[in-house]
């Protein structure tokens, strides 16, 4: 379901006429099944869309689904002592179409020195980190809560939410539940506006900027400094515009359906240190660790609080990829977050020296996250963490690089980038919202003109799809 | 989770206004950047002015010839071969197809095939990068078929490649950033809008522009066809048969230092033995390798003055004597 195709565009307007037509009809026939018939077509609309996607992406997805919701019917039949015992084994059956499609190939080559042909081909079903995560979650909430079991086309709608099914955000039992139980199609105005505004948001730090970023050719050098780090920033802009552009375009078309979804990027880039960075980043993905990995290990109460933190941010590593690089990247958030939280209580650095420091940890650590090749990735940061490597000359060759057209295209969007970022940042302490005035109806006007105009004409898939 | 905040308390009315007020600053700034690109983008006009020409100049040869030949390719085709001398100087009328590179194979065949009547030879001269890496086709073929009045290059499924959805390809008829933002820069600093005017074009075709820039050489393709490459030449193949046309594969002259020589010949002739299960290669012994920087203009495939020459006699031996590289000289050398 990639939001910057036209394809998904005209399949979604097809589709939904075609329900709102037949609803027509519905409404002058059989007004008292209404509301069955709306929850029945959003369902509808989702299972078409995601079979779009792929038929394997929506047969593993049914599965994962189907089999959830029997297993659970199930445990809540069973005496209440072996409600948890079940829940631990339900759990990782959860888990195991993702490590089966994720994570086989990494583990056969890293731990059984083989790399099976049959493993390196296989193609990870979209979405399938997302999803299972928000019915690991969901699974949780119902035995450990105690709480009813829905019907099944509700909970279906649950999980098969398009807009957020193969790219979150992770919604919650609490919070999406209710609204798909209620769920039926009325346009309202003010709506469909706020989701519009969402939308444009959205497709504007997509196509605009993320898919921009990701045509700068930059210098793969190992051995230049400042060449790295410009690489670094290029992709740290790429991502954050690619996951936050996707997760707008989500949050917009559940507006418009009258379905509030969770924002999931609070303007990261804003964050004074790296606590506050993942309170902002992947919000769904950083609480659903807290209350289903942290907060059962003990959380922060325990003596070996650090641990914990720790362990919760290799799995977020692993989480992103199958790869030392990404188990990497986890264990530096987590050492960053473990020295915040012990020196914050002693000292409390001034808003711009936390900001400058936390940028630049997170610009690094990005490295981790592009850079697959173990030992380029070693060599890069050792460059990096080396004062004799910045020298004039390596200065001087970046510069080189960068003086033609990717130049260029370079400080444009950085500028763009940077403005963008100074809107976030004065929405956030002006009203609170990140994305306020970026959504302002004048700012809107510019967005538009900007994507029409600056968009690539070859679409890229969003990066969070490959997790 | 959070709800959204409405930045005015406005009446459904106004809602819904700013909403079309948007999709209709969408369609007009589409319109506008369509508008620039089909019609006041230089490289555009530059391109659309050669495809022009080229046509003019076949038209020419086939109302003063039986058969002719039309060599079809990327830039590397509009810089190395001068038509007008083959036809004046060895009574050989050759096209000169070549365009741009960008414009993907599909295209530029479909560009080639404009020019083609039926017992006519086809030389395809496709740089080797278009035939090992798999692409989809480009904004700028789009762009390009569309500006020229020939939308179904791109829109129908032909040469084994799939067409592009129409609304998709509408949607594609926009300037992009690359382009306006070197524009921009090109205009702060007080440069040409286009680095090559049609002036440098000659009444064949033949493109050879006063800019030079210093070209390095480590050229490398990977010598392996890609699929979609496969499927394109097999249908090229069958296409070729069906309008009675005689077809070939000719290598392009690239840049080499000449320590890369053998490396790069071996890779060529990896190629050309993919190719030559579907295409007949004329022969050429240098291999497509061409060690006088001096001879290029700003790229390691554009050939200027002597080297063009050179390049344009040894074609004009090669379709005189119609050599064919077999499969023994290609593959057995190949395995060296």
């Amino acid at each position: 379901m990639n939001f910057a195709e036209v394809r998904f565009w005209v399949l979604l307007l097809a589709a939904l006429t075609v329900l709102l037509v037949f609803r027509a009809v519905v409404s002058k026939v059989y007004s008292g099944r209404l509301q069955m018939y709306d929850k029945l077509g959003l369902l509808g609309l989702g299972f078409f869309l995601l079979e779009q996607v792929s038929t394997v992406t929506f047969a593993i997805f049914l599965v994962v689904a189907v089999g959830t919701y029997l297993a659970l019917k199930w445990i809540q039949r069973l005496p209440e002592r072996w409600h948890s015992g079940a829940l631990c084994l339900l759990i990782p059956l959860q888990f195991l179409p993702l490590v089966y499609y994720k994570y086989s190939a990494f583990i056969s080559r890293e731990l059984w020195g083989g790399e099976w042909e049959y493993f390196r081909d296989l193609a990870i079903p979209v979405g399938i980190s997302f999803y299972t995560f928000q019915k690991v979650g969901f699974a949780v909430d119902t035995i450990k809560f105690g709480q009813k079991l829905p019907a099944f086309l509700d909970y279906l709608n649950f999980t098969a939410f398009f807009p957020q099914i193969v790219a979150g955000p992770i919604e919650r039992r609490g919070d999406l539940l209710p609204q798909v139980q209620n769920f039926k199609f009325q346009w309202l105005p003010s709506q469909i506006v706020d989701g519009f505004s969402y939308i444009v948001l959205g497709l504007f730090l997509k196509c605009c900027l993320a898919d921009n970023f990701a045509g700068i050719g930059i210098d793969n050098t190992a051995t230049n400094p400042f060449a790295i780090w410009i690489a670094n920033l290029v992709f740290g802009f790429r991502i954050y515009y690619d996951f936050a552009g996707y997760s707008l375009v989500a949050l917009g078309i559940a507006r418009c359906l009258g379905v509030t979804l969770s924002l999931n990027f609070r303007s990261p880039y804003c964050s004074t240190s790296a606590t506050e960075f993942w309170r902002r980043w992947h919000v769904t993905l950083s609480q659903w660790f807290r209350d289903y990995v942290y907060v059962p290990m003990g959380g922060g109460r325990v003596k070996l609080w650090f641990l914990n933190v720790f362990v919760v941010f290799i799995l977020s590593g692993i989480w992103h990829g199958a790869g030392w690089n990404f188990v990497l990247w986890g264990a530096l958030h987590g050492v960053a977050l473990i020295i915040h939280r012990i020196f914050s209580k002693r000292f409390c650095l001034p808003g711009f020296a936390g900001w400058i420091i936390t940028m630049g940890f997170i610009s690094l650590t990005w490295l981790c996250f592009y850079e697959t090749r173990p030992a380029i990735l070693l060599q890069k940061l050792q460059t990096l963490l080396d004062p004799q490597a910045y020298t004039v000359s390596a200065l001087q060759e970046a510069a080189l690089f960068w003086a033609g057209a990717q130049g260029l295209l370079l400080l444009f969007f950085g500028v763009l980038a940077t403005v963008v970022l100074a809107l976030e940042w004065l929405s956030l302490r002006q009203v609170h919202d990140p994305y306020w005035y970026l959504r302002h109806p004048k700012v809107l006007v510019v967005l538009v003109i900007l994507t029409v105009l600056l968009a690539p004409g070859e679409s890229n898939g969003f990066i969070y799809f490959a997790f | 989770m959070d709800s959204s905040i409405s930045h005015s308390k406005t009446a459904p009315t106004q809602h819904i206004g700013i909403a079309l007020f948007l999709i209709a600053v969408a369609l007009t700034t589409w319109g506008i950047g369509a508008l620039y690109t089909l019609l006041w983008n230089p490289e555009m006009m530059l391109f659309k002015e050669m495809f022009r020409i080229k046509k003019q100049w076949a038209a020419r040869l086939s109302a003063e010839h039986r058969q002719k030949c039309v060599v079809m390719g990327g830039s590397s085709t509009a810089f190395a071969f001068d038509a007008k001398w083959l036809s004046t100087e060895r009574d050989l009328p050759v096209v000169n197809a070549g365009l741009y590179a960008a414009l993907g194979p599909k295209v530029l065949t479909e560009v080639a095939f404009e020019m083609l009547n039926a017992g006519d030879t086809l030389v395809v001269a496709l740089e080797p990068e278009l035939l090992t890496k798999s692409q989809g086709q480009t904004s700028f073929a789009v762009q390009f078929s569309f500006a020229v009045g020939r939308p179904q290059w791109v829109t129908h499924d032909t040469f084994g490649v799939e067409g592009v959805p129409r609304v998709s390809a509408l949607l594609s008829l926009r300037p992009g950033a690359y382009h306006l933002v070197t524009a921009a820069g090109k205009w702060l600093r007080g440069m040409p809008a286009y680095r090559y005017s049609i002036s440098e074009v000659d009444e064949a075709g033949f493109l050879q522009p006063s800019v030079r820039v210093e070209v390095s050489g480590h050229p490398s393709h990977g010598g392996r066809l890609s699929c979609t490459a496969r499927e394109y030449l097999a249908a090229l193949r069958k296409k070729c048969a069906m309008r009675n046309v005689r077809v070939a594969y000719i290598l392009p002259w690239s840049y080499c230092p000449p320590e890369r020589k053998a490396d790069f010949q071996t890779e060529n002739r990896r190629l050309l033995t993919e190719i030559a299960e579907y295409l007949p290669v004329l022969r050429d012994e240098r291999l497509g390798a061409y060690e006088v920087q001096e001879h290029f203009a700003d790229s390691s495939l554009h050939l200027i003055g002597d080297g063009a020459y050179k390049r344009t006699e040894a074609f004009a031996h090669a379709l005189r004597e119609w050599e064919l590289w077999s499969d023994k000289d290609l593959f057995g050398q190949s395995h060296q």
